[in-house]
C-alpha cells in the first residue's frame, strides 16, 4: 500500500534519515520504533509532506505522493496524528472533531454565507457524525469541553477521533498512548486492534513504550541515527543485538540492564 | 552632489535607527510593539524644548536631562500601564500603548499647547566642508550619538550582566525567571531604555523639522519600517534598516520626479514589501523554526 | 429563556429604538451600524484567520469612493452600487492576501499599514482629482430606493439597520460553519490545519477577500450617511479606530465587536464636551479597559457566565 524507497532528509548539517526503505502492506498495524531523534516523526513529516525530502520517493497505492502537496494528502486517505499534539486548543472537542471532517465539507462558501439549507444541512450532518463518533466511545459529556482543559491523555484520544472522522485508509500514529496510565493504554490498544481489524484501516505506529508495540503491531521497523537498522515480527526484533545496542548502548543483552539496575538499587537500599 | 545627499540620507536615518533600536528593544523583551514611542519621544521632545529654549539651557546640559526623562517615562509607562495588563494578548497590549500615546499627547498639548515649536541645534557654528560635501555641527552630533550610543548598547548587552540578563528574557522569558533573573525589573529598564532611545532621536530630530504634537509620528512608523526592514527580532537589523530607509528616502528626493516625491512614504513601504517578499523574515532577522 | 426569545427580544428593541432616542444620537446609532461591519470585517480576518491588519481603513475608502463614483458617474441604483462596491473591494483584498501568504505576524502588519498609507496617499494626486476630489474629495449622492429617497434620521438608521443586520446574519454563518473552523486551525495549528486537507492558500484568500468586502459596504454605507468622502478620513488613525474596536470587543467574538464598535462609535460623543480631557480620557479608556478585562467586554461577560451560576440560568446554552 505505502512503498518508502531510499527516503533522505537532510537539515542543514544534519542527515536525519539516510536511505530509508520500507512497505507496509494493506490491512497491517506496523510499529516504527527508535531511540529519541532516530527520524521517525520525520518520516511522518514527509510522507504528510510538510517537509520537502532530499531524497527517495514515497508511493501510495500507485501514487507518487512527492507530487502533491500538504493538503491534499488526506484526500487520499493518509490522515495523521502529532507528536506534540495537533488538536486545536481554543475550539471545542466538537468543533475539532469536525475540523476533522472538512474533507466532507464540499457546500459552496456562497451557500454557507448565505445560510442556505443545503449547508445548513451538511453541518447538521456532519455535527451529529461527529457527536455519533462521542457517543460511541461514551465521551459525549465532552463535547462542548475546550480542548486546553482536558487532560493529555483525553486530548491523545480525541486527536485520534479527529483522525478517524476523516476517513483515513492509512492511519500514521504518532506516539498515541503518551502520557497514558496502564488502564488506558490498554484501551487504547483495544481500540486500535479493533479499528484496524473491524473498519480495515491499515496503521503505521511510532511510539516508545515497547510492551505496547511488541503486543499490537504485525511487524516493527526499527530506525536508528536515522537509517533502518532491523524489520520484522517483534519477537525477531526483540532478539535482535543491533537493536539492543542501538536503545542499550554496547554489549547488553535485554534481561541484563533490569536485573543490574535492581541489584545496583537493592544495594544502595541497603547501603542507606 | 549625490553624496551630498548620502550624508544627509545617513544623518536622517541615523535617528530613525535610534528609533527602530528602541522599539526593538522592547518588543524583543516585552513583546509588545511600542506604538506609543512617538508619543512618549515627543513629550521628550518637548522637555528638551523648554529646557532649551524657554530656559536657555546648552544642549550638553539638557541632552541628559531629556534622556533621563524619556528613561523615566519609559519605566513609567511600563510599570503603571503596562504590567496591570499583562495577562491581556499581545494584541490588546498594543492598544494600551496606543492608549498612552493618546494620554500623553493630551497632557502635551494642555502643558506646551499646539502651536509648533522650533528647537535650536545641537551645536551653532560653521558647517564642516569636505570637498563636496556639507556637514552640519548638527549632523555631526547626530552621527557622533549614534555611534556611541549603537556601540555603548552593543557593549552593554554583550559585556553586562544585566546586557546578558536582558538577552535571557529577550529569549525565553520563563526560563529567565526560573532562573531568578528578575524580569519584571529587565522588562522595566528596556521600556526605559527604549523610550531614552527615543527620546534622543525626538530632540536631535526636532530642530530640522517642527516640533508640533504629530511631526514623531512619521518618525515612528519610519523607525517601525526600519526595525521591521532589518527583522524585528534583530538589533544591529534596525540600525541597518534606519540607515537604508533614511538613505532610500534622500535618494527619491533627489530624483527630479515630482510624483515620486509626492509619494515618498508608499515608496519606502514598497520597498520594505519587496525586501520582504524576497527574504520574509527582514534583513538580518533571524527565521522561527518550529518543531513539527 | 432560551436563545431565540433572546434574539427576538433584541431585534424588537431594535426596531423600536428611534421612538425613545433624539435625531441626532439615531444619526449616530447608524454611524455605529457601520463601523459595526467595520469591526467584524476586521474580526473576521484578525480574529478568525489570525492575519493582523493595521491598514483597514484603505478598505473603507475603497468601498466609500467606489460606491459614490458608481452612483455619480454610471448612475447606477444605490440597490446595486452598494454590492458592487462591496465586490470590488473586496477584489482589492485580494492585493494584501499575497503578501499575507508569505510574512507573518508583524511583518503583515507593517505591510498592511503600507496599503493603508499607500491608499490614502493615492487617492487624492492630482491625476485623478478630476474624479476623486482631490483632497477636498466629494459630495456622496443620498441614498434612494426607486424613487424614495432617504434623508431622515430614521429612515437612514433603518436602512443601516438591515443592511448591518443583513450582513450580521451572513458573518455568522461564515464563522460557524467549517470555513470559520478553517480559520481559526490554519491560524493556530498551520501544520495539522494542513495534514486535515484545509488548503492554506485557499482559506487565507477567502478570508482577506470577506473582511474586504465587509469592510468595503461599511465605508460605503458610512460615505452615504455623511453624503461627503474625503482621504483625510482614512489615515492611520482610522485604521487603528477600528483595531482598537475589534480588540476591546474581544478578539475573535462578534458580539465583542459589535459592543467594540458601538462603544467606540459613542464614546467620542459622550467625551466631546470636554475638548482636551477628552483625548486623555479616550485614551485612558483604551488603558482601563484591557487591564481590567484583558479578553475585551465580551470575554469579559463570558467569563461572569461561568463564574455566577445565577446568570447561567438566566442564559442556558443551546436552547
Amino acid at each position: 500500500m505505502l512503498t518508502v524507497r531510499d527516503l533522505s532528509m537532510r537539515f542543514g548539517g544534519l542527515q536525519a534519515l539516510d536511505r530509508v526503505s520500507f512497505t507496509v502492506s494493506e490491512g497491517e498495524i506496523v510499529g516504527l520504533i527508535g531511540p529519541n531523534g532516530a527520524g521517525k516523526t520525520t518520516v511522518f513529516n514527509l510522507i504528510s509532506r510538510l517537509y520537502e525530502p532530499t531524497g527517495g520517493q514515497i508511493v501510495f497505492c500507485g501514487e507518487d505522493l512527492l507530487r502533491l502537496r500538504s493538503y491534499q494528502i488526506v484526500e487520499r486517505g493518509i490522515v495523521r496524528t502529532f507528536q506534540l499534539l495537533g488538536l486545536f486548543p481554543y475550539m471545542t472537542v466538537l468543533e475539532n472533531l469536525m475540523v476533522g471532517e472538512h474533507r466532507d465539507f464540499w457546500a459552496h462558501p456562497l451557500a454557507v454565507a448565505l445560510g442556505m439549507p443545503s449547508a445548513r444541512r451538511q453541518e447538521h450532518d456532519r455535527r451529529a457524525q461527529a457527536l455519533w463518533l462521542l457517543r460511541f466511545l461514551k465521551r459525549e459529556a465532552l463535547a462542548d469541553a475546550f480542548v486546553f482543559a482536558l487532560p493529555y491523555g483525553t486530548q491523545k484520544l480525541i486527536e485520534l477521533m479527529r483522525a478517524l472522522l476523516a476517513r483515513p485508509r492509512l492511519l500514521l500514529l504518532d506516539e498515541p498512548v503518551a502520557g497514558m496510565n496502564a488502564a488506558e493504554k490498554a484501551a487504547m490498544r483495544e481500540f486500535i486492534k479493533r479499528i484496524n481489524r473491524d473498519w480495515g484501516i491499515t496503521i503505521l505506529l511510532v511510539e516508545h513504550d515497547m510492551n505496547f508495540v511488541m503486543g499490537l503491531c504485525d511487524r516493527i521497523i526499527v530506525l536508528s541515527y536515522g537509517r533502518v537498522i532491523a524489520e520484522g515480527r517483534a519477537e525477531e526484533i526483540q532478539q535482535n543485538p543491533e537493536v539492543i545496542a542501538a536503545y542499550l548502548g554496547e554489549g547488553m543483552s535485554v534481561a541484563r540492564p533490569v536485573k543490574c539496575a535492581t541489584a545496583r538499587l537493592s544495594r544502595c537500599a541497603r547501603s542507606r | 552632489m549625490l553624496e551630498q545627499y548620502i550624508v544627509l540620507g545617513l544623518a536622517q536615518g541615523s535617528l530613525y535607527a535610534l528609533m527602530a533600536l528602541g522599539m526593538v528593544l522592547i518588543f524583543k523583551t516585552t513583546d509588545v510593539v511600542n506604538f506609543g514611542q512617538a508619543d512618549m519621544t515627543m513629550c521628550s521632545a518637548y522637555v528638551g524644548f523648554t529646557l532649551l529654549v524657554e530656559l536657555g539651557w546648552p544642549f550638553w546640559a539638557a541632552l541628559p536631562v531629556v534622556i533621563a526623562f524619556g528613561f523615566l517615562l519609559g519605566v513609567a509607562v511600563e510599570r503603571l500601564a503596562l504590567r496591570p495588563a499583562k495577562d491581556a494578548p499581545v494584541v490588546s497590549l498594543l492598544i494600551v500603548t496606543l492608549g498612552v500615546a493618546l494620554m500623553l499627547n493630551a497632557i502635551a498639548s494642555w502643558i506646551w499647547g499646539f502651536d509648533p515649536k522650533s528647537l535650536p541645534y545641537a551645536i551653532s557654528g560653521p558647517p564642516l566642508v569636505l570637498g563636496n560635501i556639507i556637514i552640519t555641527r548638527h549632523d555631526l552630533v547626530i552621527f557622533v550619538t549614534t555611534i556611541a550610543l549603537s556601540l555603548g548598547f552593543f557593549a552593554l548587552l554583550k559585556f553586562t550582566k544585566i546586557g546578558t540578563a536582558m538577552r535571557a528574557v529577550a529569549q525565553n522569558r520563563l526560563g529567565a525567571q526560573l532562573l531568578g533573573i528578575p524580569v519584571y525589573r529587565i522588562q522595566m529598564l528596556s521600556w526605559g531604555l527604549g523610550v531614552a532611545l527615543g527620546a534622543v532621536a525626538g530632540v536631535l530630530i526636532a530642530p530640522l523639522v517642527f516640533l508640533d504634537l504629530v511631526v514623531m509620528i512619521f518618525v515612528m512608523l519610519k523607525g517601525f519600517a526600519a526595525a521591521v526592514l532589518g527583522g524585528f527580532t534583530s538589533l544591529p537589523g534596525a540600525i541597518v534598516g534606519g540607515l537604508l530607509i533614511g538613505l532610500f528616502e534622500s535618494l527619491l528626493i533627489a530624483v527630479p520626479f515630482e510624483l515620486v516625491n509626492r509619494l515618498k512614504e508608499t515608496l519606502v513601504f514598497l520597498l520594505i514589501i519587496v525586501l520582504l517578499a524576497v527574504r520574509p523574515q527582514g534583513l538580518l532577522g533571524k527565521v522561527a523554526h518550529r518543531r513539527i | 429563556m432560551p436563545r431565540r426569545a433572546w434574539l427576538a427580544l433584541l431585534a424588537v428593541v431594535l426596531v423600536v429604538l428611534p421612538f425613545a432616542l433624539k435625531g441626532y444620537t439615531i444619526y449616530i446609532l447608524s454611524i455605529a451600524g457601520a463601523n459595526v461591519l467595520a469591526a467584524v470585517g476586521l474580526n473576521l480576518l484578525m480574529g478568525y484567520a489570525g492575519q493582523v491588519s493595521i491598514g483597514h481603513a484603505a478598505f473603507l475608502a475603497i468601498g466609500g469612493y467606489t460606491s459614490a463614483l458608481l452612483m455619480t458617474k454610471l448612475g447606477l441604483e444605490f440597490w446595486l452600487a452598494l454590492p458592487l462596491a462591496g465586490v470590488l473591494t473586496s477584489l482589492t483584498g485580494l492585493i494584501l492576501f499575497i503578501p499575507a501568504l508569505r510574512l507573518s505576524a508583524i511583518y503583515l502588519a507593517i505591510a498592511t499599514l503600507g496599503f493603508g498609507a499607500a491608499v490614502q496617499q493615492l487617492i487624492p494626486l492630482p491625476y485623478w482629482s478630476a474624479v476623486f476630489g482631490g483632497h477636498q474629495g466629494i459630495k456622496v449622492p443620498r441614498l434612494q430606493i426607486a424613487g424614495f429617497v432617504f434623508d431622515t434620521d430614521w429612515e437612514l438608521y433603518y436602512l443601516t439597520l438591515v443592511v448591518v443586520l443583513a450582513l450580521l446574519i451572513v458573518s455568522w454563518n461564515v464563522a460557524r460553519s467549517y470555513i470559520g473552523r478553517a480559520f481559526i486551525a490554519l491560524r493556530d495549528k498551520p501544520a495539522a490545519a494542513e495534514a486535515l486537507g484545509i488548503n492554506p492558500t485557499k482559506y487565507k484568500a477567502y478570508a482577506f477577500v470577506l473582511s474586504a468586502f465587509l469592510t468595503g459596504i461599511a465605508g460605503a454605507l458610512h460615505a452615504h450617511l455623511v453624503v461627503h468622502i474625503s482621504p483625510g478620513e482614512f489615515g492611520l488613525g482610522k485604521s487603528i479606530e477600528i483595531f482598537a474596536m475589534v480588540i476591546l470587543g474581544g478578539i475573535g467574538s462578534l458580539p465583542g465587536s459589535i459592543f467594540g464598535a458601538l462603544l467606540l462609535t459613542f464614546l467620542p460623543h459622550w467625551l466631546a464636551q470636554a475638548k482636551l480631557l477628552y483625548t486623555f480620557l479616550y485614551g485612558a479608556a483604551l488603558v482601563l479597559v484591557i487591564i481590567f478585562m484583558p479578553y475585551g467586554v465580551w470575554g469579559f461577560f463570558v467569563r461572569l457566565y461561568y463564574r455566577f451560576p445565577a446568570v447561567q440560568k438566566l442564559f442556558p446554552k443551546g436552547a
